[in-house]
C-alpha cells in the first residue's frame, strides 16, 4: 500500500465535494468543511477540483510515504514537515518513497486538507468518496483514520520544478477571527420575537465543545420564539441555523441531516462558510445580517473568481506531473 | 393552487404546496418533483421532497440568480401534464411484533388501553404513504397512522435502536433503516433492509411510494432475514 499512517491525528477523513443527488433518499451530502481550502489543494497538484483529499482537524497525522507523490496542504497552517523539515502550504511539494509528512498545531484555523495528485484511491459509494461516518460508508471503510491504516494512491512526480505557490491571500480569510459571520435571515425568522431577533445579531456566541462536522452547538443568549409553533418538518442545508427548544442555535454543517422539524433563524452566507468551517470549539462568533440578493451576488462573484484562479493554475500545471498512469 | 418560492440559501429554494400536511399536498410535492426531473434546467442538482414542500438544489453560476430560475421552476411546474406512471409502487413490509423485537408493545398497550393483538391490527390495517425520506438515509415519514395509535415518543432516546426497528412517534408511524439513537416507542422489527448504500438507488421505499405491514413469526423473520443477505 502507499501511505502508512504512522499516527492518525485528532480527526482526518478522506473527503470529496461531497454525495450529492441523493438527499431524496435520506442521503447526508457530507464532504469538506472548508470547500475553498480543499478545492485549492487539489488544484495545485494538478488534480480536479473535487478528487478525494484527506481533511485534517486539529491535530493533523503522520504518514509514511511508500510511493513517490506529489501532494499540496492548504487551509489552516498546522506547520507540515516532511522528515521534521518545515514544508510550504499552498504549493505542490515532492514527497519521495520513505518520506515521513507530520504535522505541528495550527497557527490559526483548524481544518487543513492534504491533496494527493491522482486522488486518493478509495471505492466511491453513490457517487462520491466522501466519507459519512454516521452511515458509516464511504471514504475510508468510512471511519475516520486509525494508526496503521493504509492508503492506495498512484505514483506521481514533478517534470518540472515548481517556483511558485498560492499567494496566502487565498486564504487570508482563515485569520479573520473577528469579524462576524455574515447571514441571511433564515425562513422562519419572523416566529422569533423582536428581542431574540436582537439577541441573535448581538450576542458572541461561543461554540461548545460538542460540536462537530454535523453541526455547530453555540452557547449564549437563548432565542424564543413569539409563540409555541411547531415546525412541519422541511429541508435544510449547509449552513443553516436552526434554534431547537431550549433556544440555542446550531448551525448544520457538512455531515447535517437531510431535513429538519426546528426553526430556523438564519442561514450563513456561502461565502462565510469556508471561513466559518475554520472556528472551533471555544472560539466566539457573532452574526451580522447580510441580504439574500447580496449574498447570492457575491456568492457567485467569488466563484467566478475562483474558475478563473483555477484556469490559471490549471495552465501553470500543465505538463509538470507524471504519474504511473502516463 | 398558490405556491410560495423561497430562497433556503444561494443555491436551494423550497416550494410550499401548503399549510397543512394532507395527502393530496404531499402528492403536489412529488408531482412537481416529477415535473422538474423530466426537464431539468441547466445548473439544476436535485431536489428534496418533505411533507409540504419541495426543495430545489441548483448552481446560481449555472442556472442564474434566485430569480431566474423561479421563473423557470414556475414554467416547469405550469406543465399540464399530469405524473402518469410514476412507478409508484405498494410495497408489503413483514414485521414481526414479538417481545424480543417489540420492547414498548407492552407499554402502549397499557397506556393506549388496547391489547397487544389490537394493537397490531391497528397497524397492519391501514395503506400508509410514504410522505418523505429524511432523518436518516432511508427513513419513511409515513402518513396514515390510526388514531388510536397516537404516543408521544420515549421521554428520552435510547442510544441504539437496532437496524429495522417499527416504531410509532407522535402521529407518526416509521422503520429505522440503520442502527441509530432513537426516541420512538418500538412495537416490532422487520427483518428486510430498507437502506444498502452499495445499490442504486439505494432505498427500497421511495417518496411517493405505499407501504402496508403484514405480521410475521420470530422463524419467518429468521428466513427472511437469511434471503435478504443475498
Amino acid at each position: 500500500m502507499s501511505i502508512k499512517v504512522l499516527s492518525p491525528g485528532l480527526y482526518t477523513t478522506v473527503q470529496d465535494i461531497g454525495r450529492t443527488g441523493f438527499q431524496k433518499y435520506g442521503v447526508v451530502v457530507s464532504g469538506a468543511m472548508d470547500t475553498i481550502s480543499y478545492r485549492l489543494a487539489n488544484l495545485l497538484v494538478g488534480n480536479f477540483s473535487n478528487e478525494a483529499a484527506l481533511e485534517i482537524t486539529l491535530l493533523g497525522p503522520t504518514l509514511l510515504f511508500n510511493k513517490n507523490a506529489v501532494i499540496s496542504i492548504c487551509g489552516a497552517d498546522m506547520t507540515p514537515k516532511i522528515n521534521g523539515k518545515a514544508t510550504p502550504i499552498g504549493k505542490a511539494i515532492e514527497v519521495k518513497k520513505g518520506d515521513i509528512v507530520s504535522f505541528g498545531t495550527p497557527l490559526s484555523g483548524c481544518r487543513s486538507y492534504l491533496a494527493i495528485s491522482g486522488g486518493i484511491q478509495v471505492e466511491p459509494v453513490l457517487g462520491s468518496k466522501s466519507t459519512f461516518v454516521q452511515g458509516p460508508f464511504g471514504g475510508y471503510r468510512g471511519r475516520k483514520l486509525r494508526k496503521d491504516d493504509e492508503l492506495l494512491i498512484l505514483e506521481t512526480w514533478l517534470n518540472k520544478k515548481i517556483n511558485w505557490r498560492l499567494s496566502p491571500f487565498s486564504y487570508s480569510f482563515i485569520h479573520e477571527e473577528l469579524s462576524p459571520i455574515r447571514v441571511i435571515k433564515g425562513k422562519q425568522y419572523d416566529w422569533f420575537s423582536a428581542s431574540a431577533q436582537k439577541a441573535f445579531f448581538k450576542t458572541k456566541y461561543k461554540i461548545q465543545s460538542e460540536s462537530n462536522r454535523m453541526g455547530f452547538r453555540l452557547d449564549g443568549e437563548p432565542l424564543y420564539l413569539h409563540f409555541q409553533k411547531e415546525l412541519i418538518t422541511e429541508a435544510v442545508t449547509f449552513g443553516s441555523i436552526q434554534v431547537p427548544p431550549n433556544g440555542l442555535p446550531i448551525i448544520l454543517m457538512a455531515d447535517r441531516q437531510t431535513t429538519g422539524g426546528y426553526p430556523k433563524i438564519a442561514q450563513v452566507a456561502a461565502i462565510d462558510l469556508p471561513r466559518l468551517a475554520q472556528r472551533k470549539p471555544g472560539n466566539s462568533i457573532s452574526f451580522t445580517e447580510i441580504s439574500f440578493n447580496e449574498a447570492q451576488q457575491l456568492y457567485i462573484e467569488i466563484e467566478n473568481d475562483f474558475n478563473s484562479l483555477q484556469k490559471i493554475i490549471e495552465y501553470r500545471m500543465k505538463g509538470v506531473i507524471h504519474s504511473e498512469m502516463d | 393552487m398558490t405556491l410560495s418560492l423561497f430562497p433556503l440559501s444561494e443555491g436551494a429554494i423550497t416550494i410550499e404546496f401548503g399549510e397543512k400536511v394532507t395527502k393530496v399536498v404531499n402528492q403536489r410535492v412529488h408531482e412537481a418533483a416529477w415535473k422538474i426531473a423530466q426537464h431539468p434546467f441547466s445548473g439544476f442538482i436535485e431536489s428534496v421532497p418533505t411533507f409540504t414542500s419541495l426543495t430545489i438544489y441548483y448552481n446560481p453560476i449555472i442556472a442564474g440568480n434566485f430569480e431566474l430560475v423561479c421563473k423557470k421552476l414556475l414554467s416547469a411546474l405550469s406543465n399540464e401534464f399530469a405524473m402518469i406512471d410514476q412507478n409508484q409502487k405498494l410495497h408489503r413490509v413483514p414485521v414481526c411484533y414479538d417481545v424480543d423485537f417489540a420492547p414498548d408493545l407492552l407499554l402502549l398497550s397499557h397506556s393506549l388501553n388496547l391489547s397487544q393483538k389490537e394493537i397490531i391490527e391497528l397497524h397492519t390495517k391501514p395503506v400508509y404513504d410514504v410522505y418523505f425520506l429524511g432523518f436518516s438515509a432511508g427513513f419513511p415519514f409515513l402518513g396514515g397512522l390510526s388514531e388510536k395509535l397516537f404516543h408521544p415518543r420515549r421521554p428520552s432516546p435510547r442510544l441504539k435502536v437496532p437496524a429495522g426497528s417499527v416504531g410509532i412517534a407522535g402521529n407518526q408511524t416509521g422503520v429505522y433503516p440503520i442502527e441509530t439513537p432513537g426516541g420512538w416507542q418500538i412495537i416490532g422489527r422487520t427483518p428486510l433492509r430498507l437502506f444498502n448504500y452499495e445499490s442504486n438507488p439505494p432505498v427500497w421505499l421511495k417518496p411517493g411510494d405505499q407501504v402496508c405491514f403484514y405480521p410475521i413469526t420470530k422463524e419467518e423473520f429468521f428466513n427472511l432475514e437469511a434471503q435478504d443477505e443475498h
